[in-house]
């Protein structure tokens, strides 16, 4: 794959099982967003392909994208709306999907009117509200603070089990890649390819499990992976627990 | 309330002021009233003509609001087809910003053979002299779509024609009203240089015409009255484009 010229991937294959969830990793600059942007059909790939059976994914990007004159229910709506779904099916369908993700009360809200993690969730919302076959999360949490993320995350890990969809999230937070995610891919830079695939087996997928010897061990061969450069005097679970947590 | 009459009261002052000044100038220098009348010798020709004048006011009026609203709508459509193709842009707005210079007056008794005498040559010049402003905004607000936003109407397989009106053309609604708030006091002008070439003189003269007319009989004060009214004109257009413009983008961020 080039891109303006420069060859942006090495060759790259990932075969992702429908249903799983998958987190992508790497240093900024080694493809994972082009990576995502072509699985939307954003960008068109020089050369291979996006299989994703047909159907089109539901996406979330860094902002929420909101349009700010509509209002949370009918920027929710907005992909059914383009799609000619009628009126009335819109609205059950997008307060069904508000509901889903918390906002079932502030549908009628402006943008303006929400907080940074509201409006997540109502892009959330408006990427799932066609019910995708899959969905891509392009670091959807990086622009929020510490405690917002974490819901977003409860959520996000709630949305997975309900709705069933491949989850597909790129991410600068290695805590949260393995957290959420059953696979990490992990990728390096310039040109980009796939170091390593990495199958997350944890006790548990409660919040607490970020502290046990499994989840500090998943995060160190990720980290092994990465060429980010190594503290001084070894990697304890808790530094590296902070320092994925401070990533973005 | 206490904000918009803390806000009105010092303008409001400043006007008291200097038409109290005018006052005291004019009967203590004892200018000539053909000259440079009294601003209450204005009131009273106010008052006077007041049938006459309210018939010109809502002629002048009739021709300014028909002649933004026409700008209105030609200028939103012509800056979106300007604003569709880069080479279109390239090609157009140079010759949009130039034919701004060209001056209005002097195209004018043009005006009167293509739409006769009457309301109809104001009308035609007031939305004239507004369309550029509005064109100039549209252009601009079009072109400044969040490419953000444009991604998502993408990955929603939106179509050109879908990505314009459901997200460009609301997107550049605070710059369209930016350009009509600036039209509405050229549209009053263009009405009024409409006037002075093409307005029947007698009961149904408009503002422009009263001016011309009044000038000729050496009433001053007359003049002053018509130009006062067509004042309130612009400032009646310029607060009802403002309010249209809040109405429009109540909510937004």
């Amino acid at each position: 794959m080039t891109f303006a010229g420069v060859r942006a991937f090495d060759p790259v294959s990932i075969d992702i099982k429908a249903g799983s969830f998958v987190s992508v990793v790497g240093t900024s600059g080694c493809g994972k967003t082009t990576l995502l942007r072509i699985a939307a059909g954003l960008i068109a790939p020089s050369e291979g392909f996006v299989d994703l059976g047909g159907a089109r994914p539901g996406m979330c990007f860094q902002e929420p994208r909101l349009l700010p004159w509509r209002n949370a229910m009918d920027n929710v709506t907005l992909p059914l709306e383009l799609a000619g779904v009628s009126p009335d099916e819109r609205q059950d369908r997008g307060i069904e999907m508000l509901r889903m993700v918390g906002m079932g009360d502030a549908w009628n809200r402006m943008p303006a009117q929400l907080s940074g993690g509201m409006r997540m969730r109502v892009g959330l919302a408006r990427a799932l509200v066609e019910r995708p076959p899959a969905l891509l999360l392009d670091e959807p949490c990086s622009a929020l603070d510490e405690i917002t993320r974490e819901t977003i995350n409860e959520l996000l890990a709630d949305l997975w089990k309900e709705l069933g969809m491949t989850v597909v999230l790129v991410t600068h937070s290695l805590a949260e890649a393995v957290y959420l995610g059953r696979q990490v891919i992990v990728m390096t830079g310039r040109p980009g390819r796939v170091v390593s695939v990495h199958g997350i087996h944890l006790p548990s997928r409660q919040p607490e499990v970020r502290t046990t010897v499994e989840f500090a061990q998943a995060l160190q061969s990720i980290y092994r992976d990465m060429t980010l450069p190594r503290p001084p005097g070894g990697i304890a679970p808790g530094h590296l627990a902070k320092h994925a947590g401070s990533e973005s | 309330m206490m904000r918009v009459v803390r806000s009105l009261w010092p303008p409001l002052a400043l006007v008291a002021a200097l038409l109290l000044a005018w006052e005291l100038l004019v009967r203590v220098v004892q200018i000539r009233s053909f000259l440079l009348p009294a601003p209450s010798a204005v009131l009273l020709a106010l008052v006077d003509h007041a049938d006459s004048l309210s018939r010109s006011l809502g002629l002048t009026a009739l021709a300014a609001v028909g002649g933004l609203a026409v700008a209105a709508i030609v200028g939103t459509v012509v800056g979106s087809i300007v604003a569709s193709s880069r080479l279109l842009y390239r090609g157009a707005y140079p010759i949009a910003t130039l034919l701004q210079m060209v001056p209005l007056v002097a195209i004018a008794p043009l005006l009167v053979i293509w739409f006769g005498y009457g309301v109809k040559s104001a009308l035609a010049s007031a939305a004239i002299v507004s369309v550029f402003p509005i064109i100039a905004n549209t252009v601009d607000g079009l072109r400044s779509t969040d490419p953000n936003l444009r991604e998502l109407f993408r990955l929603y397989g939106a179509s050109r024609a879908t990505t314009w009106w459901k997200l460009a053309l609301p997107w550049a609604v605070p710059n369209i009203v930016t350009g009509m708030r600036i039209a509405s006091g050229l549209a009053v002008i263009g009405a009024i240089v409409g006037e002075f070439v093409s307005g029947y003189a007698g009961a149904d003269a408009p503002l422009g015409v009263v001016v011309l007319s009044s000038l000729r009989e050496a009433r001053t004060d007359l003049v002053f009255a018509a130009v006062a009214l067509g004042a309130v004109v612009g400032f009646a257009l310029f607060g009802a484009v403002s309010a249209f413009g809040w109405l429009l983008m109540r909510g937004r961020s």
